[in-house]
């Protein structure tokens, strides 16, 4: 499968641009750039064009059907059709690229206040031996002295951030989930550890 | 080779069994998809499902047992604390099975359009309805998810099935109404679609959707765990199981309010 040099959208309005100039589908890819060399090749070779689009690796599958039904009959009623439906294409290709700018901003939003409250949380459990002492000592008038970081507190604070971070991730629709997660995992152990060392230097027991 | 077999339909039965009611199942993790996406929910996500589903009470019954014995015997706090956790993890990985179904039936939305005016193309130059579905699915110009779907049509077809009622049935599977139209009305000219003003507008009503959405998310996200993580660790001692309450109900609410987020968008 070979891959086209330019965006599915400028290849799509090329064409449409060709076919409107009154080019057969076959002049319209050789004169469109983007279009991959030993595609170009092929064709040059005379190898039928309905079966070297199949090796094309669209975005939309079904554009390779598209190409390909003009194979049946090449009357200007269904060249006309394609050059409408190429149309369409481009205002959509169009549309979603619009949405995805308009995503990319809100997903850098995101991104920062992912990491901002990945680290608030992960600070926060590293201090909590702190709120467990304080704990004690609101109840029982004097500290325990205990800085462990493996308490039920820790793990709960370790769940709050993993889910934080798979609502914000889904909400900006990111790919591979189950990676970041990991990253988030080790990032907040890293944190913690960090922060217990931190503990045990400042607090004089 | 008869072994492999046995064990393989053993496998599956396995796989069939669903100790929670299949019809309450299906619809506690699908709820409004089980609809509006019914043609793109694969028999291996209803496996999905009920394993998760099954899973749920094992969930259940462990965590019971093992808070039940850590918290001394007091069995009120290990049902709670069971019960919430069980259903934060159907909750949560059902949602991911549903989340799946929404992408796929999103991707076929996607590229309709193309595929009735493929279908339409085929058509004036076949004159053969099953011949243009076969076109359709010779040049690999269609998904694998919902090939089968396709597929069905012609199996359908060849089996004696009357062609028009077919062409009516199948059409169901677009979810706008102006595509279910032109899909039944293949045979004749019309149905060729020259203009998509719905999908330009649905893109902006669901970019102006997420913007709304991503202040309220940010807003709960932000102010939920950072807040009330801080509060609870003062009231509560760290060694106590009831810390782990407050993750889990984050678990629940977190996934409905994203779940309801994606029931609009598909919905509008």
């Amino acid at each position: 499968m070979s891959k086209l040099n330019c965006t599915e959208f400028d290849f799509l309005s090329n064409i449409a641009f060709r076919l409107e100039g009154g080019e057969n589908l076959e002049r319209a890819f050789f004169l469109t750039e983007g279009v991959p060399e030993d595609i170009l090749a092929r064709l040059q070779l005379g190898e039928e064009l309905t079966d070297i689009v199949s090796s094309i690796d669209f975005k939309y599958p079904a554009l390779t059907n598209l190409f390909t039904s003009i194979d049946n009959a090449d009357e200007t009623d269904i060249l006309e059709r394609l050059m409408i439906t190429s149309k369409l294409i481009r205002i959509r290709e169009e549309t979603l690229k619009e949405k995805e700018t308009t995503l990319k901003v809100h997903r850098r939003r995101i991104k920062i206040i992912r990491f901002v409250t990945l680290v608030v949380i992960a600070l926060i459990a590293g201090f909590s031996p702190i709120f467990s002492n304080l704990y004690e000592f609101i109840n029982t008038g004097e500290f325990t002295t205990s800085l462990s970081i493996l308490s039920y507190l820790s793990v709960s604070f370790l769940l709050i951030n993993l889910l934080n971070n798979y609502y914000l991730l889904k909400m900006s629709n990111e790919k591979s989930i189950k990676i970041r997660l990991i990253i988030v995992i080790v990032l907040h152990v890293v944190i913690v550890i960090g922060v217990r060392f931190f503990l045990v230097g400042v607090i004089p027991f | 080779m008869g072994t492999g077999l046995t064990k393989k339909t053993t496998r599956s039965r396995i796989m069939d069994v669903s100790i929670i009611p299949k019809k309450i199942l299906y619809r506690a993790v699908l709820g409004k998809i089980r609809n509006s996406s019914r043609f793109f929910i694969l028999e291996k996500d209803y496996t999905s499902i009920r394993v998760i589903g099954n899973l749920t009470l094992i969930v259940l019954i462990v965590i019971a047992i093992i808070t039940y014995f850590i918290t001394q015997l007091n069995i009120i706090l290990a049902l709670v604390i069971s019960a919430i956790s069980s259903i934060a993890f159907l909750i949560v990985f059902g949602d991911y099975i549903r989340s799946k179904i929404l992408e796929r039936h999103q991707k076929f939305d996607e590229s309709a359009f193309i595929i009735i005016n493929s279908l339409s193309i085929n058509m004036t130059s076949t004159q053969s309805f099953p011949y243009s579905i076969e076109l359709l699915l010779s040049k690999s110009g269609i998904d694998e998810d919902y090939k089968k779907y396709f597929q069905e049509m012609i199996y359908n077809f060849n089996l004696g099935v009357d062609e028009d009622e077919i062409i009516q049935e199948s059409g169901k599977i677009f979810q706008t109404k102006k595509y279910e139209n032109a899909f039944q009305n293949i045979k004749t000219e019309n149905s060729f679609i020259d203009s998509d003003p719905d999908f330009l507008l649905r893109v902006r009503n669901g970019i102006k959707l997420i913007e709304d959405n991503i202040v309220i998310f940010i807003a709960i996200s932000c102010l939920l765990p950072l807040v009330l993580s801080m509060v609870l660790s003062f009231l509560l001692p760290s060694d106590s199981l009831t810390i782990f309450v407050f993750p889990l109900l984050y678990a629940i609410f977190g996934t409905l309010v994203l779940r309801f987020m994606q029931n609009r968008e598909s919905c509008d």
